[in-house]
């Protein structure tokens, strides 16, 4: 059964359609890279995936491990297995992460069955997964995200995401503001989360995070539809080419521009 | 003149008619003539509300002068007289006061009180499920007072240095000559604040704490002002008393906490004194009763090169205000003012503060946050005024709010007035609402929306508490929101 399907969703903001009848299935196992230039509309569909409340949807469906996806709370999708990691990780001061990232693990832990984690378990468990991300373990005594530089943001999500254990990571530009070795870091943490269980939804402008984290299916987005798909070597050919050939309303059969 | 049927007394009721501590316990001392008599036809001098509705104090001032003439010193009969003589004039401030407009006292000025100081509601022995109650910190020696009294049962047996220089203020007077405390009575502004000037005339006990020269004060002091049920419609007027001597160094708080629903009024004063290089962290915790009026002023006067750090937290009583007042008179002095102040229902809150830069080179941080939900209003005016000598004066000063509801309002006002032309002052006010980016983004790790919201306002609350230096106080404080 897939894990994601989505069917002609539509969303945005009031006043303003954003997703304008997004088809997509995602099967377990796999990595699916949605790539698009600026303004097509990847954060909106992340967001919405995730739940934020502020955008509304306009038509269409969602469902998520057979269950109706829009129907849940952000909290709820959580506990199911969604994860999104943010494209701008939000500065929490005052708030301790550690303190916070347990509060999250038990809210799910809960949800599945599972005794809660005590302190002492809780520390050894998230002090192995910090080494996979080579996260300094002083950021652990610092509110979350505060202060921290644009490459431990996005390496903070991603470690929050092997915290959390997701069915559903959904990695929203996390390549970007992000420096090679960073990449490499934060590609490799992603990778070792892969397994025959999990799918990943991984949004970039850029062709770069691919040859790290090498999906199954690209997808091009624009306009708010997905408007081409195919295998890996599609990402290389946008790389080469850029977003013109597919998006301006003249070359839309990209045979008859190569012919 | 006033007419009695209409001008609120304080009550005249037949107190302590049956014996004090026996069965059914009535913890009224016997009437004796301390209390006021019948409101007879009493002249009263100007036409001001505030003033009128202070007679009832001034003629129980006199009958109790009447009853202690004989038992305390001179010089404090003195200062009682000029601090009673300063009300008759100030009487209760008014909201046509600018430091008083969104402060009213009226109601509480109209209240007939009885004196917390007729209460014995602890002479016949502490029961002991308020005993229990009685708030402790780990690793602090405490000074405890129930409605008013101290009990020494209850408080700590202090480091010799210490052992009679840390006691109750009765105590502490008396043990040492008058002409040892130029401070005492000198520090708080009775002259300008009909309250002080209340508390000055009619003060009963309190901490009383003289810390050595180069004396540094191990244990922190917990001074706990505790009101039972039997303070219900009872008046007091705590006083303390800090003088850190030249390089000592010591660590107060002052905490009022109330058990059960009372309606009472306490209004306190603290004097303070931090000689040269001398160091003060305090933290005063205004938790009482929702129904209760609370009204303090802790004032400081802070010389060469000594530090002062103050936290005010309140969360309590229906109205609850607190004048902190640092007056930086030797250079290179510092001081540092955190406050948290959380509100909910229908309650007031209201934080005033005053910073004196007499000096040059003098630093001041200040930074309250505030808290507020339901119908609660909160007032936060934080006034720096640097004197044209106060050069290199280095003040900062910042004021957020946190509303939680659309009908909690908030009146910040920062107040900087400086003669001085090199300086370097900052301040900064601002209202917001939880961070709808934050919430989401808890909510989308699995937190659910109360789960978030707690966790918010917890994180705007620590960012205060988290700069108290002693972790007992700031875990039990955490706690508070």
């Amino acid at each position: 059964m897939s894990l994601l399907v989505l069917d002609r969703l539509s969303a945005g903001i009031p006043g303003k359609p954003i997703l304008k009848g997004i088809n997509l299935r995602v099967n377990a196992g796999e990595v699916h890279a949605i790539m698009g230039p600026n303004g097509s509309g990847k954060s909106t569909l992340a967001q919405v995936l995730a739940g934020r409340p502020e955008y509304e949807i306009t038509g269409g469906t969602a469902r998520y491990d057979g269950k109706d996806l829009l129907a849940m709370s952000p909290e709820e999708r959580a506990r199911e297995g969604v994860f999104l990691a943010f494209q701008y990780p939000v500065e929490l001061p005052g708030v301790n992460g550690p303190y916070f990232l347990k509060a999250a693990l038990n809210a799910i832990r809960k949800h599945r069955g599972l005794e809660p984690l005590d302190a002492m378990d809780f520390l050894g468990f998230i002090q192995e997964k910090m080494k996979v991300l080579e996260l300094d373990a002083s950021l652990l005594n610092r509110s979350v995200n505060e202060g921290f530089s644009g490459g431990e943001k996005k390496r903070n999500e991603i470690f929050q995401m092997a915290v959390l254990e997701p069915k559903l990571a959904i990695l929203d530009e996390t390549d970007s503001g992000l420096d090679i070795d960073a990449l490499k870091v934060v590609a490799a943490g992603v990778n070792q989360l892969r397994s025959p269980d999990q799918a990943q939804l991984v949004i970039t402008h850029y062709q770069r995070l691919l040859n790290y984290l090498v999906p199954d299916y690209v997808h091009v987005l624009f306009d708010g539809r997905l408007v081409k798909s195919g295998g890996p070597e599609l990402a290389l050919e946008l790389e080469e080419r850029g977003y013109d050939w597919i998006t301006k309303p003249a070359a839309v059969s990209p045979e008859l521009v190569t012919a | 003149m006033i007419d009695p049927k209409n001008n609120p007394t304080l009550r005249d009721d037949k107190r302590c008619s049956k014996a004090p501590r026996e069965a059914g316990a009535s913890n009224r001392k016997p009437a004796a003539n301390v209390g006021p008599t019948a409101p007879e036809s009493t002249p009263v001098d100007g036409p001001i509300a505030g003033q009128s509705r202070g007679a009832p104090w001034l003629r129980y001032f006199e009958e109790r002068e009447r009853s202690q003439r004989a038992t305390s010193p001179s010089w404090i009969q003195l200062l009682r007289k000029a601090g009673i003589a300063h009300f008759a004039k100030l009487g209760f401030p008014t909201t046509a006061e600018e430091d008083w407009r969104f402060t009213d006292v009226t109601p509480l000025s109209l209240h007939p009180w009885q004196p917390g100081s007729d209460l014995c509601s602890v002479l016949g022995g502490v029961d002991p499920e308020v005993a229990a109650r009685v708030p402790r910190f780990r690793d602090c020696c405490e000074l405890v007072f129930i409605d008013g009294r101290f009990v020494s049962a209850l408080s700590s047996n202090h480091e010799s240095p210490l052992a009679l220089s840390v006691c109750n203020l009765t105590r502490g007077l008396a043990s040492l000559p008058g002409a040892q405390f130029s401070h005492f009575g000198r520090v708080a502004r009775y002259g300008v604040n009909g309250l002080a000037a209340l508390n000055t005339a009619m003060f009963e006990d309190g901490a009383f704490i003289v810390v050595p020269a180069h004396y540094v004060v191990k244990q922190p002091i917990h001074v706990i002002f505790l009101t039972t049920a039997e303070a219900d419609q009872s008046a007091f007027h705590p006083r303390n008393f800090i003088w850190v001597k030249a390089g000592g160094e010591v660590k107060v708080i002052e905490h009022y906490v109330s058990v059960g629903q009372t309606l009472h009024f306490t209004n306190a004063v603290t004097e303070m004194t931090i000689e040269e290089g001398a160091r003060l962290e305090y933290c005063k915790i205004q938790d009482e009763s929702p129904l209760a009026y609370h009204v303090a002023l802790t004032e400081c006067h802070q010389a060469r090169g000594s530090r002062f750090v103050s936290h005010s937290v309140s969360r309590g009583a229906k109205l609850g205000r607190h004048e902190l007042i640092a007056s930086l008179d030797g250079e290179n002095a510092e001081c540092t003012f955190n406050g948290l102040f959380l509100g909910g229902d229908r309650q007031l809150v209201d934080h005033h503060t005053l910073i004196e830069h007499h000096s040059p080179r003098c630093a001041s941080h200040e930074d309250y946050h505030g808290i507020l939900d339901g119908q609660a209003q909160g007032v936060f005016n934080g006034k720096i005024l640097v004197r044209k000598e106060a050069q290199k004066t280095d003040a900062k000063q910042s004021n957020r709010n946190l509303l939680l509801s659309e009908n909690a309002t908030i009146h910040s006002k920062p107040q900087l007035e400086i003669f001085a032309d090199d300086v370097r002052c900052t301040h900064g006010a601002t209202v917001g609402s939880l961070d709808k980016e934050a919430l989401f983004y808890l909510r989308s790790r699995g937190l659910d929306l109360e789960a978030a919201r707690r966790l918010l306002i917890r994180a705007f609350a620590s960012q205060i508490l988290n700069r108290i230096s002693l972790a007992p106080v700031r875990e039990a404080l955490d706690g508070f929101v």
